[in-house]
């Protein structure tokens, strides 16, 4: 798994929409997918900043 | 009496033909006194700009516009304006881009939304109830004729694709939809070349 930032709106296929800007964490055949509209975090944030799609946001886990 | 002439500036290998190709950049150079893009054979340097994604052929030319709105300063006291000033630059980059492909078309489309699946496959753009995204560095980069290793380049540093989707399909000719960026003011860089640039190498 490697973290991710979006430069484009992408449903990882969860319903959800994932804003540009978020960071998120994708495994390598999910990011293959995506790849246009990714780029890599060189610098990984700790894992409560990161959305893993398909599973409770940050924000969530806040709520 | 004889005068000293001044030398033309006839240069056949300056006038430039051949096709180019449109890129998303995305690492755009730093604000530097030379902006300029790490190219590895034509393309954007893979580790100087990680993520570039290249936008596919295009139908025709691709387009570099840059667009000075001047105001005149006129007086009363003269017929003719005695000074202009510039009251807003525009640059853009446009191009009718040949693949139906949604996830180059999103790049194109910043308020659409992609998402794809493998198996059964697809892809698919969606559009309604997204803010526009974040801006993206768009480059054109042409090999200048005859000059192995020579590139035009025309950057903006910051840009949105600003007119949507408008395609058709139709036996008669290929689809193409057209494609244009409009740059923004980097405000973070200096002043003099916050928009983008246009550069050759040489």
């Amino acid at each position: 798994m490697n973290q991710f930032r979006l430069t484009l709106p992408l449903d990882f296929g969860d319903g959800t929409v994932h804003q540009p800007g978020a960071i998120v964490e994708l495994d390598a055949p999910t990011a293959k997918l995506y790849a246009h509209a990714l780029i890599r975090v060189t610098a990984p944030l700790p894992k409560e900043n990161v959305v893993t799609p398909g599973t409770s946001s940050p924000q969530r886990k806040a709520e | 009496m004889a005068g000293t002439p001044t030398a033309k500036n006839y240069d056949v290998t300056k006038m430039h033909q051949g096709p180019g190709d449109l890129w998303v950049i995305g690492s755009p150079p730093a604000d530097s006194t030379a902006p300029m893009l790490t190219l590895t054979n034509g393309t954007p340097d893979s580790t100087a700009h990680p993520s570039s994604v290249h936008l596919g052929a295009t139908n025709g030319a691709i387009t570099s516009i840059v667009k000075p709105k001047f105001d005149n300063i006129t007086v009363d006291q003269f017929d003719a304006p005695v000074a202009h000033f510039l009251q807003s630059i525009e640059m853009s980059i446009e191009a009718d881009l040949e693949q139906i492909d949604p996830a180059i078309m999103q790049q194109a489309l910043p308020f659409g939304v992609y998402t794809t699946q493998a198996s059964p496959g697809y892809k698919m753009l969606t559009f309604g109830g997204q803010p526009i995204g974040t801006p993206i560095a768009i480059a054109c980069i042409a090999a200048l004729r005859g000059s192995a290793g020579l590139y035009v380049v025309s950057l903006m540093f910051a840009a949105h694709g600003t007119i949507g989707l408008n395609t058709a399909v139709g036996r008669a000719k290929a689809s193409t939809y057209k494609a244009q960026f409009d740059g923004l003011a980097d405000t973070t860089r200096t002043a003099g070349r916050q928009v983008g640039v246009f550069y050759v190498t040489q």
